[in-house]
């Protein structure tokens, strides 16, 4: 925010209200880092600890929402003000569900792990999705903390790239599945895996709307590329 | 240069051209335009000294009663420029009630309050002036309160009645616009409800402009808000954009408590 | 600091609160003894012109003050035509007064507010206000008495009503401008035309405050003699024609305090408890009537 309230209070609850978002947005970066670590090194130790710190995220989303009840019931904010709040609530929505997908895949690496058949997967390949889907999270949360529309604008062209590196990692695993059946129960636990890290990327795509709607207040979710060009110019 | 977002879709009761007004040499307001849109509320918010109260009693020449003050523009009303109209001030006066900040029952029996305006301009009978007078009443929500104290006097109620009293006089003599120049500022929180549901109703009747400093006030009654600085317009726009997404920076700073 | 040092320096503000407290409490204890000390010594006195003229007057109240006339000296007689001449002077004035001074009371405070009339009018109205009442008396007998060659009722009148105008001028005036200016925009702003407003709303709103003036002004002319010496002079007999002179309260009194006769110095005293009753009278009406309004 460029200026200050004539309450400072006020600004340093909203300030507050957004470092502690920030915080949570680290938090569930190292949770996806770990889950990843967890599943290419086949790491049950990082997969356990990604399970544990989940009562964390929730926590800290609990404590969020309670304070964001807390503001607006006391200062009745508007435009600007109002959005951002807003705004937030939804991001740590989509942060929350960020950390689940994070532990479902802390639990579903150790399922594979502990199935034995780990090795033989094309977990590799996820990599190249992973990196993107984490890559546009750090985006988001940076794009959130400077409000960058010019930023949020280039997320969601790139939401795109993650969806087809899933389209073709589903192709690959059908390949593996049908030369080798004893296969597919662990394929399709990386299935799913595939699937919780392309929707971490809906998540980040999801925050990256956020942003324009706070600084343009315009709501583009469900929208076209060109509106939302439109929106922020 | 004051943005107008959406124009009013209704038609517009009131319109303001190029007005200027001056308190001796002081320049109060500076070249304003607006339309009143017709049976709806509008508000005027801005800080103190921003013109809005001024620019409301410009619409009913109240300014007329001090010499130093003076206006210069066009406010159009059915076609016609009150400023420059041969008409009677009186009588532009009965189309364009106003109620003021503070409660003024005349001193006389309750009656006889919302009576008076009456009996300026139209010979009732007596049975007609009680259901004249029993209709404001209850149109300003004071009837059940008042009906069996209608010959004492005004000045016996409470503040929150008064006002309504003040109210009901003002719709007694039937006009077609009702100014309010910050009627709740004087009154208590539940006094305040009552009044802003009224306004509610009244505007299916009568254009209403509300002045008032509460910027949460001017959220929950009007349909259209203006915001004023520096006898500048600044922006007008319907209220729902104005307080979600306002056009303007200064009017931003100004609704979230930006404003230094 | 250390607590020891802190507890000192507490202990010495104590004291010192302590004694300035006391010196202030004495001073307060001398002024209001010097205070109520000054209020019983002008109350004292006050009280003991009402207990001499009670004293003195009310042996000489009989119902043939108010039947018999005066008399010769030493005979019995009562006042009558002197209560009756002060009667009809004083509502004469009044009636003559009144309007003129409320008419221009309201000129001053509603119509003509900053203008150079209004200042002229009421710098004139000051001096009028402030002006010894002999002078008023002598210029009436200047400009009627001697022009027509004869003391009357009238002129005495006349001369009253010249004291009576300033001060319901000025009162009139007054009272209307405490009337809040709301009042009088909330009657413009239902299209009220401004003869109207000043009638209905603000001098009904006054009016009060505008009555207690003439009250007031009445209570002062009551006791009135030196305009009445020149203007209606006295009459022993009755007369109920305001062109003749015409006898009065305060001028029987005065002829008859400093004659060396007993029963002129009873009637006088009667006379003068009489006065002071209706002044008193006239005070406490103007005063409940202001009770409820400011």
């Amino acid at each position: 925010m460029p200026e200050k309230h004539l309450s400072s209070q006020f600004d340093s609850e909203l300030n507050t209200v957004s470092s502690r978002v920030m915080e949570l947005g680290g938090l569930v970066e190292s949770q996806i880092h770990q889950a990843i670590h967890a599943l290419l090194q086949f790491d049950t130790e990082a997969a356990d600890r990604v399970m544990e710190n989940e009562q964390r995220v929730n926590a800290m989303e609990v404590e969020i929402d309670r304070e964001l009840s807390s503001i607006i019931a006391r200062r009745q904010p508007t435009a600007r003000d109002l959005r951002l709040l807003i705004a937030i609530s939804k991001t740590t929505a989509n942060l929350e569900r960020v950390g689940d997908e994070a532990n479902k895949i802390a639990r579903m690496v150790k399922s594979i792990i502990e199935s034995g058949s780990a090795r033989a997967l094309p977990t590799t390949e996820l990599r190249i999705e992973a990196d993107l889907a984490s890559g546009l999270l750090r985006q988001a949360l940076d794009a959130f903390a400077r409000l960058d529309t010019a930023a949020a604008v280039s997320i969601l062209k790139d939401d795109d790239l993650i969806d087809k590196e899933f389209d073709g990692f589903v192709r690959k695993l059908v390949t593996y599945m049908m030369e080798d059946p004893r296969t597919i129960s662990a394929s399709l636990d990386l299935l799913f895996l595939a699937k919780a890290i392309e929707r971490i990327g809906d998540h980040a795509k999801n925050i990256a709307e956020f942003i324009i709607y706070i600084v343009k207040g315009a709501d583009v979710r469900h929208t076209s590329m060109e509106e939302v060009e439109s929106a922020v110019q | 240069m004051p943005t107008t977002t959406a124009q009013p879709s209704s038609p517009a009761k009131l319109s303001v051209k190029d007005l200027n007004f001056y308190y001796g040499k002081f320049h109060a307001l500076k070249g304003i335009n607006l339309e009143i849109p017709e049976n709806k509320v509008t508000a005027f918010i801005g800080p103190s000294g921003c013109g809005k109260s001024t620019l409301l009693r410009t619409f009913n020449r109240m300014f007329e009663l001090y010499p130093e003050q003076r206006a210069e523009g066009q406010i159009v009303l059915d076609g016609e420029n009150l400023l420059t109209s041969k008409q009677d001030v009186a009588l532009v006066r009965a189309k364009i009630g106003m109620v003021f900040q503070k409660p003024t029952p005349f001193p006389m029996s309750i009656y006889d309050n919302i009576a008076f305006g009456v009996r300026l301009f139209e010979n009732l009978g007596s049975s007609e002036m009680d259901d004249r007078i029993e209709w404001a009443l209850k149109k300003a929500a004071l009837w059940t309160e008042v009906r069996d104290k209608l010959h004492q006097s005004g000045s016996g109620l409470s503040g929150g009645q008064q006002q309504r009293l003040c109210i009901a006089r003002g719709i007694a003599i039937k006009p077609e616009v009702l100014l309010l120049d910050e009627p709740c500022s004087a009154l208590d929180p539940i006094s305040t409800a009552k009044i802003e549901e009224l306004i509610a109703e009244l505007k299916s009747e009568y254009t209403v402009v509300i002045v008032t400093h509460n910027m949460q006030q001017a959220a929950r009654c009007s349909d259209y808000t203006a915001y004023m600085y520096l006898g500048d317009l600044i922006e007008f726009g319907a209220t729902e954009q104005m307080f979600f997404k306002p056009q303007r920076k200064e009017t931003e700073d100004y609704i979230t408590g930006r404003f230094g | 600091m250390t607590t020891s040092e802190r507890l000192l320096q507490a202990n010495a503000l104590a004291r010192t609160r302590q004694s300035k407290f006391a010196a202030r409490n004495r001073l307060n204890k001398i002024a209001l003894t010097l205070s109520l000390a000054a209020m019983a010594f002008g109350v004292f006195w006050l009280l003991w012109i009402l207990f001499e003229t009670v004293r003195l007057g009310v042996g000489g109240l009989a119902l043939s003050i108010f039947t018999e006339m005066t008399p010769p000296p030493n005979e019995m007689g009562g006042i009558a035509n002197a209560i009756f001449g002060s009667f009809v002077m004083v509502t004469l004035a009044t009636f003559v007064g009144t309007p003129i001074g409320v008419m221009a009371g309201i000129y001053l405070a509603e119509y003509d507010v900053k203008g150079w009339l209004a200042s002229v009018t009421r710098f004139v109205n000051d001096i009028l206000l402030s002006a010894p009442s002999i002078v008023i008396g002598l210029f009436v007998y200047a400009v009627v008495v001697a022009r027509f060659k004869s003391f009357s009722g009238l002129a005495g009148a006349l001369a009253l009503a010249l004291i009576v105008i300033p001060v319901v001028i000025r009162t009139t005036e007054n009272m209307l401008q405490l009337v809040p200016p709301a009042l009088r925009e909330a009657a413009y702003a239902l299209g009220t035309p401004k003869w109207k407003v000043i009638l209905s709303i603000t001098l009904r709103a006054a009016r009060a405050g505008v009555v207690t003036g003439v009250l007031l002004a009445v209570a002062r002319i009551a006791g009135e003699t030196a305009p009445l010496l020149f203007t209606a002079l006295n009459n022993q007999f009755w007369t109920s024609s305001i062109t003749e002179p015409m006898a009065s309260l305060p001028v029987t009194i005065f002829k008859f305090a400093m004659s060396p006769y007993e029963n002129w110095q009873q009637l006088a005293w009667a006379g003068v408890f009489l006065i002071t009753a209706a002044v008193l009278a006239l005070n406490i009406l103007a005063r409940v009537l202001t009770r409820n309004k400011l």
